[in-house]
């Protein structure tokens, strides 16, 4: 059992720690050129060939979930999207979905205020996947992709000023309803941009499948089976890129997913080129899901806003839903005040480092960034855990499994911690 | 199946029309910012009623108040920290809050002042005129304090 978690964080100061076999050791981040998000990545070599790959995140922690301690349930509303800079109206939807169990609203919010949480979820699935798949391409030196992706993506983001009056951050969701409508004039603008940008993500498909220059850059390329899959369980496109077919709208449905008629899509080869293809699908399956919101729309009426009180009740709740980057998980707990006791954000993105670290071994050095970048890494929203010996000073980062067996041991023999 | 020059009737189609920052001006004076585009809160005198709730909802603390037991009052909003997320406008019990629709007003809000750029939103009563001028200067001299005692906290 304990061999097959290996250490990841190694310490090289004395050459001691190094993987068997190494001889070269990359450093990469946590400021680099080719990162965007501050993480800090160890790549050994031998030769050109990936021996073993570490990463240590924790350079962003921003205190979040302390400040959210400090301020009332209605200012979080607008707090809560800044978690993550492109999923945002995900975060912000997992926030209000808890805030109206706890109120006990949940059944107040009409049915034409769950659509318009929809649309607004689904168009930034749209203007995320494209945004990913652009920068892949960029990565992969295929630069002139990456501004036609970038070119057709505007379309949607139109689409989402027009309707919130926000680029990236829609913030159309309260606790017990939405904040703005979306009238019929809007809504048939929409639809003729919705087709054009359909036309066009089936070009951007035909290009990642047909064209050579990009294909031979992500066919058979950092192959993660779907055995290992399961070991590491990654979540979201990552994992349904592997043969792992969950998606959080299809097992637990929220909000009306369960009512509108969409496909889940999934690839069993497990290359970057499958969790590319996932990704596309889903765009074309997203931008089918919004035609199908606005047509609802038109014969759908009720209350945009339930009023919820400024108090909550005492209690727990725990929700989930599926960002663009995988499974986003919330937990709160109430204590009867206008302010949460405690809140907890679990971010997509942690959930697949290790699958991404595992695809890594024995690849070609010059593979790196493609790999590096199929998870689509978002640190900002990331959060962990770093241990402290107040005594000696050492530092430990511990993933979940090795937390929850040291304080197994350390309860049973009653021992301390470390 | 692979191919090359997926691409191709791309190329030439931009060929033909040459680089698309040649049209942007163009296009942004044809595609106006939509009319209910965000900005920031503006408030009805008449309907106002220093009821202070503006001030608990706003998540940011930009909105100040200053009022004595009847309506008498003036609210204050420190413009640069507005993040135009509208929660006022939300929660206002008397729909005396609305946002502005002016569109040069996103120019006039590129100030990174944060501690000096107050504005009137409303002075009811009262607190009109002089009372108005010398709380301004109050709120002024306080960013001042406060920019200096960064300064200083800085080195």
């Amino acid at each position: 059992m304990t061999e097959q978690y290996r250490s990841r964080f190694r310490t090289l100061t004395d050459g001691s720690d190094a993987p068997p076999g190494a001889d070269h050791h990359i450093f990469i981040g946590p400021q680099h050129p080719w990162a965007e998000e501050p993480a800090h990545f160890i790549i050994h070599l031998k030769g050109e060939r990936v021996v073993e790959a570490d990463i240590r995140i924790g350079f962003n922690l921003r205190g979040m979930e302390k400040a959210m301690e400090n301020k009332t349930w209605r200012q979080n509303t607008m707090l809560i999207p800044r978690a993550c800079g492109i999923c945002s109206a995900v975060h912000q939807n997992v926030y209000v979905r808890v805030v109206d169990k706890l109120a006990g609203v949940e059944d107040q919010i009409s049915e034409r205020a769950r659509l318009i949480r929809m649309f607004s979820l689904e168009a930034e699935r749209i203007h995320s996947h494209i945004l990913w798949y652009g920068i892949l391409a960029h990565d992969a030196g295929f630069d002139t992709m990456l501004h036609v992706t970038w070119r057709d993506r505007e379309i949607i983001m139109d689409i989402v000023e027009d309707i919130s009056g926000n680029r990236v951050n829609p913030a159309l969701m309260l606790p017990g309803g939405v904040k703005r409508d979306i009238p019929k004039e809007k809504a048939d603008r929409a639809q003729p941009m919705l087709d054009k940008l359909i036309k066009q993500v089936k070009y951007h498909r035909k290009v990642f499948t047909e064209e050579a220059s990009i294909r031979n850059r992500l066919e058979n390329v950092g192959i993660l089976t779907k055995e290992e899959a399961k070991k590491v369980t990654p979540n979201g496109p990552t994992g349904r890129g592997s043969g792992l077919p969950f998606d959080v709208r299809k097992a637990t449905p929220y909000e009306l997913y369960d009512k509108i008629d969409w496909n889940m899509v999934y690839y069993n080869e497990g290359d970057i080129l499958a969790t590319t293809l996932v990704r596309l699908d889903e765009t074309l399956e997203s931008l089918q899901i919004c035609k199908q919101v606005l047509d609802q729309l038109e014969s759908t009426q009720g209350e945009l806003l339930a009023r919820v009180k400024q108090r909550i009740p005492e209690g727990s709740y725990f929700a989930r839903a599926e960002a663009p980057r995988g499974e986003d998980v919330h937990y709160a707990i109430a204590d009867g005040t206008d302010k949460p006791d405690r809140y907890k954000i679990r971010a997509p993105s942690l959930g697949n480092i290790d699958a991404t670290l595992r695809r890594m071994d024995g690849e070609y050095v010059a593979d790196m960034p493609v790999i590096l970048r199929s998870y689509d890494p978002c640190f900002s929203c990331t959060n962990r855990v770093m241990i402290i010996n107040e005594v000696t000073g050492e530092k430990m980062i511990l993933n979940q499994d090795e937390f929850a067996r040291k304080a197994i041991k350390a309860k049973k023999y009653n021992r301390p911690f470390f | 199946m692979k191919k090359v020059l997926v691409m191709g009737g791309e190329a030439l189609k931009n060929q033909v029309k040459g680089p698309v920052t040649k049209h942007v001006l163009t296009r942004i004076a044809e595609n106006p910012p939509p009319d209910d585009i965000r900005t920031i809160p503006r408030i009805i005198e008449d309907r106002c009623i220093m009821c202070g709730t503006c001030v608990k909802v706003c998540p940011t603390h930009c909105i100040e108040i200053e009022k004595d037991d009847k309506d008498n009052g003036m609210i204050w909003l420190l413009k640069p920290q507005c993040m135009w997320c509208g929660h006022c406008q939300t929660y206002c019990p008397v729909d005396a809050i609305h946002i502005d629709r002016d569109p040069n007003l996103s120019v006039s809000l590129f100030s990174f002042n944060i501690h000096q750029d107050y504005e009137m939103l409303v002075a009811k009563g009262s607190y009109k005129g002089d009372v108005a001028d010398k709380k301004l200067s109050e709120l002024i001299e306080a960013g001042g304090k406060r920019i200096k005692e960064i300064e200083e906290f800085r080195g």
